[in-house]
C-alpha cells in the first residue's frame, strides 16, 4: 500500500513539475509549483522523515511559494510577451538537450559505479576539523544509527527532532556553522545587489 | 486496510466534524446575539425560541441560493479555493485532544502540523482573490495574505515559547504538564500577545483589513455565493473556533480542571468552557475596537510586537535553564 502511495506521489511530483515549465501563465505555473512541493512533502512523510516534511511544507509552502505567488500576482505580466521571448530560447534545445545528458550520465557513473568517493572525502576533511576544534569524534553514518529506530529503541526513544538536534549541535556543528555563512551571504547579496550608490543620501 | 479500519475513521471523521458544524452555527448566533446586547437592540429573535435556529434558516437560504460563476475567472481554481480553506480548517481538529487518550491523531509532532496545515490554509484566500478576477477581491486577498504571513511569524514564535516549558511538540503532553499551573500565569503577557495574533490570524476585527465593507465590499469573498461562499464561511468560523481552542490548550490547560483529577465528561466540559470564554473575547472586542488602518496593522506587528516577542524567546530558555526545569 505505502509503496503504491509512493510510486503514486513519485509520478505526479514529477508531472507537475513538468507542468510547471509548460503551464501558459506564470502564475498557474507557480500553484504546480506548489503542488510538486506538496508531492514531495507527502513522499518525505511517508517514508517517515516526519519532521523534514513538515519543514518542507512549513518553509517552502507556507513562506516562499506564497511570496512568489505574491509578487507574480501583482506583477503586469502580458502572456503574449512571455511566449515571445520564450519561443526565441526554442533555438537553444539542442544545447539543452546535451547537458541534460551529459549531466545525467555524470549522476548515474556517481550513485553507480563509485560509492561516493569524493563526498567520503569530505565529510572525512570535516570530522577531523571538528574533532580538532571542538573534541567529538563522529562516524559519518552517525545520523542513519540515529535515524534506525531498531538500533536504540530498546532503551531510549527519541524523538525526531531531538535526534537531529543532538547531531546537528554536536557531532555535525560545523556543518551548521557552514550553512549559517551561505544564509548570510544569501541575505547580504540582495543588498549589495540593490546598493545605488551614486543617488544615495548621503 | 480492512473495511472495519475505513468505516471507523470514516466515523471518527463524522464524530469531530458533526459537533464542529454545529460549534460553528452557534458560534455565529452567539455573535450576533452578543453584539445585540453590547450595542443595546434585541438581535435575532423570531426562529425558533430566542433565534436558536437563526443560524440553520440562513444556511437553508444559502444553499437554495443560484450557484453564480462570473465570466472570465479561472473556473477550476474559483472553485478549488473554498475547498483548501475548509479542507485545512477541517484537518487541523484531527489533532485536537478532547480529553485523556480522546484524540484522532496522536502525533508527536502535533504542533508543527498544525502550523504547517495552517500554513497551507492561507492559499485558499490568495487563490480566490486572483481567480475571481475582481479588483476588490484581489486587493482583499493581497490584504489577508500580507496579515497572515506577518502574523505567523509572532505566531510560531509564541508556540515556540510554550515548547521552551513543555520540550515536546504533542499536544497531549503540553496539556499534562500544565497540571501544575497553566501557562498563563508565567506567560501573561505572552498570552494577551497570543489573543492579538489569533486575532489578526483569523481576520476578525479590529484586524478584519481583508473584507473591510467600507472599501472593499466584502474582500476575496466579494464575487462567491451559495455553496463556496458556505465553505468560506464556515472555514472562518472553524478558524475561529479552532484558534480559541489552540489557546485554551496552550494557556488555560486544555481539558484539565484545576485541582480535581478528571475523567470523561469532565474533561470536555472543561475544554469547551474555556473555548466559549476566548470565543466571547473574540466578540467582545469585535464589539468594542474600532478598525486599524493598514499601516498601523502593519507598524504594530513588525516593530512592536515581533521586538518583545524574540526578546521573551531569548529570556524565557534563561531562565528555563536557569532552574533546569527539563
Amino acid at each position: 500500500m505505502n509503496s503504491l502511495l509512493l510510486d503514486l506521489l513519485t509520478f505526479s511530483s514529477v508531472l507537475s513539475a513538468i507542468l510547471v515549465i509548460t503551464a501558459r501563465s506564470p502564475v498557474i505555473a507557480v500553484i504546480f509549483l506548489i503542488a510538486v512541493f506538496i508531492n514531495l512533502a507527502g513522499y518525505l512523510i511517508l517514508l517517515g522523515i516526519n519532521f523534514i516534511g513538515l519543514a518542507y511544507i512549513m518553509v517552502y509552502i507556507g513562506a516562499i511559494a506564497i511570496l512568489f505567488l505574491f509578487v507574480i500576482m501583482m506583477l503586469n505580466i502580458r502572456l503574449v510577451e512571455i511566449s515571445e521571448i520564450g519561443n526565441q530560447y526554442n533555438k537553444n534545445i539542442p544545447l539543452a538537450i546535451i547537458i541534460a545528458s551529459v549531466l545525467s550520465y555524470l549522476i548515474s557513473l556517481n550513485t553507480i559505479s563509485s560509492k561516493f568517493d569524493q563526498i567520503y572525502l569530505i565529510t572525512a576533511l570535516f570530522d577531523k576539523v571538528n574533532f580538532w576544534l571542538a573534541g567529538i569524534t563522529s562516524s559519518s553514518n552517525s545520523l542513519y544509527i540515529g535515524f534506525n529506530s531498531t538500533y536504540n529503541n530498546i532503551f531510549v526513544n527519541y524523538d525526531e527532532v531531538q535526534v537531529l538536534g543532538a547531531m546537528l549541535y554536536s557531532s555535525h556543528g560545523l556543518y551548521l556553522v557552514l550553512v549559517s555563512f551561505i544564509l548570510l551571504l544569501a541575505m547580504i547579496g540582495p543588498i549589495i545587489i540593490t546598493l545605488d550608490k551614486k543617488n544615495s543620501p548621503q | 486496510m480492512t473495511i472495519n479500519s475505513t468505516i471507523n475513521s470514516l466515523l471518527e471523521a463524522l464524530i469531530v466534524i458533526g459537533p464542529l458544524l454545529g460549534s460553528i452555527a452557534y458560534v455565529t448566533i452567539a455573535e450576533r446575539k452578543i453584539m445585540g446586547s453590547m450595542q443595546r437592540r434585541i438581535g435575532p429573535n423570531k426562529v425558533g425560541y430566542y433565534g436558536l435556529l437563526q443560524a440553520f434558516a440562513d444556511a437553508l437560504k444559502l444553499l437554495v441560493k443560484e450557484l453564480v460563476l462570473p465570466s472570465n475567472t479561472d473556473k477550476i481554481l474559483f472553485v478549488l479555493a473554498p475547498m483548501i480553506s475548509l479542507v485545512c480548517g477541517l484537518l487541523v481538529w484531527t489533532l485536537i485532544p478532547y480529553g485523556k487518550g480522546l484524540v484522532i491523531a496522536d502525533f508527536s509532532l502535533g504542533i508543527v502540523t498544525i502550523l504547517a496545515i495552517s500554513s497551507v490554509a492561507a492559499y485558499g484566500i490568495i487563490l480566490a482573490g486572483w481567480a475571481s478576477n475582481n479588483k476588490y477581491s484581489f486587493i482583499g486577498s493581497l490584504r489577508a495574505t500580507a496579515q497572515l504571513i506577518s502574523y505567523e511569524v509572532v505566531f510560531g514564535l509564541i508556540i515556540l515559547l510554550v515548547i521552551f516549558f513543555v520540550g515536546s511538540f504533542n499536544l497531549t503532553t503540553i496539556i499534562e504538564s500544565q497540571k501544575a499551573i497553566w501557562y498563563i500565569v508565567p506567560l501573561f503577557p505572552i498570552a494577551l500577545m497570543f489573543l492579538i495574533a489569533i486575532l489578526a490570524e483569523s481576520n476578525r476585527a479590529p484586524f478584519d483589513l481583508p473584507e473591510s465593507e467600507s472599501e472593499l465590499t466584502a474582500g476575496f469573498m466579494t464575487e462567491y455565493s451559495a455553496f463556496p461562499f458556505v465553505f468560506f464561511f464556515l472555514a472562518e468560523y472553524g478558524a475561529i473556533v479552532f484558534l480559541s481552542t489552540l489557546s485554551s490548550i496552550l494557556f488555560l490547560g486544555g481539558y484539565l480542571v484545576p485541582g480535581i483529577e478528571s475523567n470523561g465528561l469532565m474533561t470536555g466540559l472543561s475544554l469547551g468552557f474555556k473555548t466559549s470564554f476566548i470565543l466571547f473575547l473574540f466578540i467582545w472586542i469585535r464589539a468594542s475596537f474600532p478598525r486599524l488602518r493598514y499601516d498601523q496593522l502593519m507598524s504594530s506587528i513588525w516593530s512592536k510586537m515581533l521586538p518583545i516577542v524574540i526578546a521573551f524567546s531569548i529570556l524565557i530558555p534563561c531562565i528555563v535553564k536557569a532552574f533546569e526545569i527539563y
